[in-house]
């Protein structure tokens, strides 16, 4: 403390009284506020997580790790964490892989310029929608008798595709939320990568051209390696935001149902926690501070894992 | 050998004007499954029931402008509107005045408050903010602050600072120290230099920040759907979802179709007009550069 002080006066000799009033008035309040807001939540979460507590009154017994024990053989817990995964195992992968074609045929693949435009323009407007918006067309898409999917299948005469149930239950109720999330989540990325592709030098592709390389060496041994820190980015992003993304998709969507088969874990902690008939805020913020530290770690050890390959 | 080189170029060619147009059926469908839903949300939106019944997908038989009527009305998407408004303006005052300063004091002040800012808010980012909605909700609860819109502005401003000044701050420190030595100099006061020289330099990537909080304000459902228990105070999303849940009651497809489109068209407007620093905002936003 005495040293970086001692720094600062010889760097900014200048730094007087009103100088760091300056900084406490445009740093104090916001830093306060953030610190209501989301610190102390989190701090009451892992607090609570060792009671039993309703969370509309003031009672509270103190439990010690039960609603751990009891969160982690939670049937519902684990189906829904089963659904996470699947999901995000999903998202990765075609997530990354379509935001990287798309990305190149904007970049790479010399389509006309209208073309980029209207595809740059397009792929980018599921992103700013609202996931009300999103989730109530798609249940409208997906609806067994007013359904725009199925109309079309019919008039296609492919009455056979249709499921007899609906598409938001059984076999098709994962693929089809799978297929939302993939579809809304892929604007951003593929926004991140072309701008990464674009910054890659054109000596490096003329050179490659040169060398007698072809578009898809050109792509292994160019393009990748160049935007492969951005392509980290992207799977550790979908990776890290996914446990609240499938929440505020599926809340919308199917709302857990049916009968908890589309639960996601996020979505489990909130509705334990604030639908008045259930009411376990507890055991809700036990389940949140479990998906805080899965995130956590996942997210690091991707990170990681990742980066080594970067290395080699 | 010759030959052999000319005859292998050939072959690539065909080969990449095959994958060009195996890709370009492909971009084609994707683009379907986006047109699709949102020509087919319009052009339903002027459809009576009895056409929704008859056939889901093709066109309506007039165009039903009564539907956005009774939606604006009676379904009270106006009430849903003024709210969201409200709630827009008053986010992005609270969030562009908590980002500047803060960005400002850790882009240009070396001191050990703004170091342990700097930290605080980087590890920040990683916080998911919708698994501590149960916790705030609770907080809010406490103090019988929960059905309050100016509570939930309060709440859309702060949580989303984190990133926002991680960028701002990169930017900003790479304006020249010479342009606020010089202002310095003519006398400037420190909140003279933070407004009439900072300020301008950062107009672009703040510009891009505001537009991203109020699509963001004005698409956000889960929180307000927790906040808000009281009906004047929905938002145009809560709204919405209040208008499908009532489906199970009274069914008016037409007219819920006119608000999903009400909904949709401030968002695309501001999209289409801005597309250039919202796409350009984005591609830089994964603050992997420079």
């Amino acid at each position: 403390m005495k040293n970086s002080s001692a720094v600062i006066k010889r760097k900014n000799p200048k730094m007087t009284a009103s100088k760091k009033l300056f900084i406490i008035i445009f740093g104090l309040p916001t830093f306060l506020l953030y610190f209501y807001i989301s610190i102390l939540p989190m701090l009451k979460s892992i607090r609570t997580s060792f009671y039993d507590w309703s969370g509309y009154s003031s009672d509270m017994t103190f439990l010690g790790f039960d609603n751990y024990k009891e969160i982690l053989s939670d049937t519902i817990f684990l189906k829904a964490m089963v659904n996470d995964l699947t999901i995000i195992f999903w998202k990765e992968i075609l997530i990354t892989v379509l935001a990287l074609l798309f990305a190149l045929a904007v970049t790479r693949f010399k389509l006309k310029k209208p073309e980029v435009a209207f595809i740059r323009f397009l792929f980018y407007i599921p992103d700013i929608l609202s996931i009300i918006v999103i989730s109530t067309v798609w249940l409208f898409i997906f609806n067994p008798n007013v359904g725009l999917l199925n109309g079309v299948l019919q008039a296609l005469h492919l009455d056979f595709l249709i499921p007899v149930n609906g598409w938001l239950t059984g076999g098709t109720l994962m693929p089809s939320i799978i297929f939302i999330a993939v579809w809304s989540g892929i604007g951003y990325f593929m926004i991140v990568l072309i701008a990464a592709i674009n910054d890659v030098p054109k000596e490096l592709y003329e050179s490659a051209e040169i060398d007698g390389a072809g578009q898809w060496r050109q792509l292994i041994y160019v393009t990748i390696p160049n935007i492969w820190s951005q392509i980290r980015f992207v799977m550790v992003t979908i990776l890290f935001s996914s446990i609240s993304s499938n929440m505020t998709l599926i809340m919308p969507l199917t709302n857990g149902g049916p009968d908890n088969a589309s639960m996601v874990m996020g979505l489990y902690a909130y509705t334990v926690g604030v639908d008045p008939a259930v009411s376990r805020v507890g055991y809700a913020n036990a389940a949140a501070v479990i998906l805080m530290i899965i995130s956590f770690t996942v997210s690091f050890v991707f990170n990681h894992l990742l980066a080594k390959k970067d290395d080699k | 050998m010759y030959r052999k080189k000319a005859n292998k170029k050939i072959g690539r060619s065909v080969g990449s004007a095959f994958a060009r147009t195996g890709l370009r059926i492909f971009l084609l469908l994707w683009s379907i499954t986006i047109l699709l839903p949102i020509v087919w949300l319009v052009y339903s939106s002027f459809k009576d029931n009895r056409e929704f019944y008859a056939s889901p997908w093709t066109l309506p038989s007039e165009l039903r402008f009564e539907n956005y009527v009774s939606a604006w009305d009676s379904a009270n998407i106006s009430a849903y509107f003024l709210n969201s408004i409200i709630l827009v303006v008053g986010t992005l005052f609270l969030f562009t005045l908590l980002v500047t300063t803060t960005s400002y004091i850790l882009a240009k002040y070396k001191t050990f408050f703004t170091k342990i800012f700097k930290v605080f808010y980087f590890f920040a980012m990683m916080i998911p903010s919708s698994l501590l909605l149960v916790p705030l909700y609770f907080q809010f609860y406490e103090l019988n602050l929960t059905n309050n819109l100016f509570v939930l502005m309060v709440i859309y401003a702060v949580q989303g600072i984190p990133l926002p000044i991680f960028l701002l701050s990169e930017f900003m420190a790479n304006i020249d120290d010479a342009f606020i030595e010089a202002a310095t100099i003519d006398g400037a006061s420190e909140f003279v230099i933070f407004s009439r020289v900072v300020l301008p330099f950062v107009k672009p990537i703040l510009f891009f920040l505001c537009l991203g909080n109020i699509m963001g304000t004005w698409n956000e459902y889960v929180t307000a759907l927790t906040f808000l228990k009281d009906e004047a105070l929905y938002t145009v999303p809560i709204g919405i979802s209040y208008l499908v849940n009532q489906m199970n009651y009274r069914v008016e497809f037409g007219s819920l179709f006119a608000a999903l489109v009400m909904a949709m068209i401030p968002i695309l407007i501001l999209y289409a007009i801005f597309q250039k620093q919202i796409l350009n905002g984005m591609g830089t936003s994964d603050g992997l550069k420079g």
